[in-house]
């Protein structure tokens, strides 16, 4: 299988566990391969925490939960385990595109805020940047129930 | 600049603040810009006759050195009673804190000190320093821990 988010899925659609090692190599080849935690987390169907209870080891925490943000806890933790090092590790990745060693701060955000390590001028960054704000422009405003004119005042939208 | 009310509560991140957590019933777009849409918090700054103030905290766990957060509280104009307070810590979000309501009611485990704006920024630029590559001490919530 040559797609590691699609290997990744096999365990869950198995209702398997993931080794800690395996589970840091596939998602680390997603990101350098150019999934996002989100894309990884869907294709995983990870929604809420049941989704990953028994396959992949304890994401947990304040932060409200995505898929992509139980995803990314979970392979924190992988890391934390193997490595026996600092709480909250970098998951790191090689960008294909500017060569460099990224970590991702964050399952989720502006991939301009959360992946950090690009070169500049990176073409994989500007791409998954207008990506997620094209996201954006098609979701949010669907997600308002009503909007105040410019500059004050309250009006249905 | 204009607000939008939540259909429901939503997660999200503010690009202006940092803020990371729920946009629980506004947000607001600048120059119509859907993708960089700012919190309600932001909103309230930039609005003409909302007032808002910030103070800073330094949190600290009992026999370290150094502060593992930074701590802010809003008071707005237009609102009662402060926020419950922000924090900055290693994931470098502000993100909901209880520490300053447990301080409030002494009940609080870290130790909590007031501080200028200049020490919260050198606490946020430090937990960038120590746990992430070097372009995210420019983070513009890491760089200034309120908006200029």
């Amino acid at each position: 299988m040559d797609d590691p988010a699609a290997e990744l899925a096999a365990y869950f659609q198995a209702r398997t566990p993931v080794p800690d090692e395996e589970l840091i190599r596939l998602t680390s080849a997603a990101r350098a391969g150019g999934h996002s935690w989100a894309s990884v987390a869907a294709a995983c169907q990870i929604r809420r925490h049941r989704d990953t209870e028994g396959i992949v080891f304890g994401p947990g925490g304040r932060t409200p939960h995505t898929g992509a943000g139980l995803l990314y806890q979970a392979t924190q933790g992988a890391v934390e385990r193997v490595t026996g090092g600092r709480r909250y590790p970098p998951l790191a990745w090689q960008c294909a595109d500017c060569g460099q060693l990224v970590s991702d701060r964050a399952g989720a955000g502006r991939p301009i805020h959360v992946e950090h390590g690009h070169a500049d001028r990176c073409r994989r960054l500007r791409r998954d940047q207008a990506a997620h704000a094209a996201r954006r422009c098609a979701r949010v405003p669907a997600l308002v129930a009503s909007s105040e004119p410019r500059g004050g005042g309250f009006a249905a939208a | 600049m204009q607000r939008h009310r939540l259909s429901q509560r939503v997660v999200d991140d503010c690009p202006r603040c940092g803020w990371s957590g729920y946009f629980d019933e506004y947000l607001a777009t600048i120059d119509g810009d859907w993708s960089s849409t700012v919190c309600d918090n932001c909103y309230a700054d930039l609005h003409p006759s909302i007032t808002v103030t910030v103070r800073f905290f330094s949190a600290r766990s009992a026999g370290m050195r150094e502060p593992f957060a930074a701590v802010r509280e809003r008071s707005r104009s237009d609102h009662r009673y402060p926020d419950l307070g922000e924090q900055l810590a290693w994931r470098l979000s502000w993100e909901h804190t209880t520490v300053l309501a447990e301080e409030a009611r002494g009940e609080c485990g870290q130790d909590v000190t007031q501080i200028g704006q200049d020490d919260a920024e050198r606490i946020a630029a430090s937990l960038a320093g120590r746990y992430w590559p070097p372009d995210a001490a420019q983070l513009p919530w890491v760089q200034h821990a309120y908006p200029p």
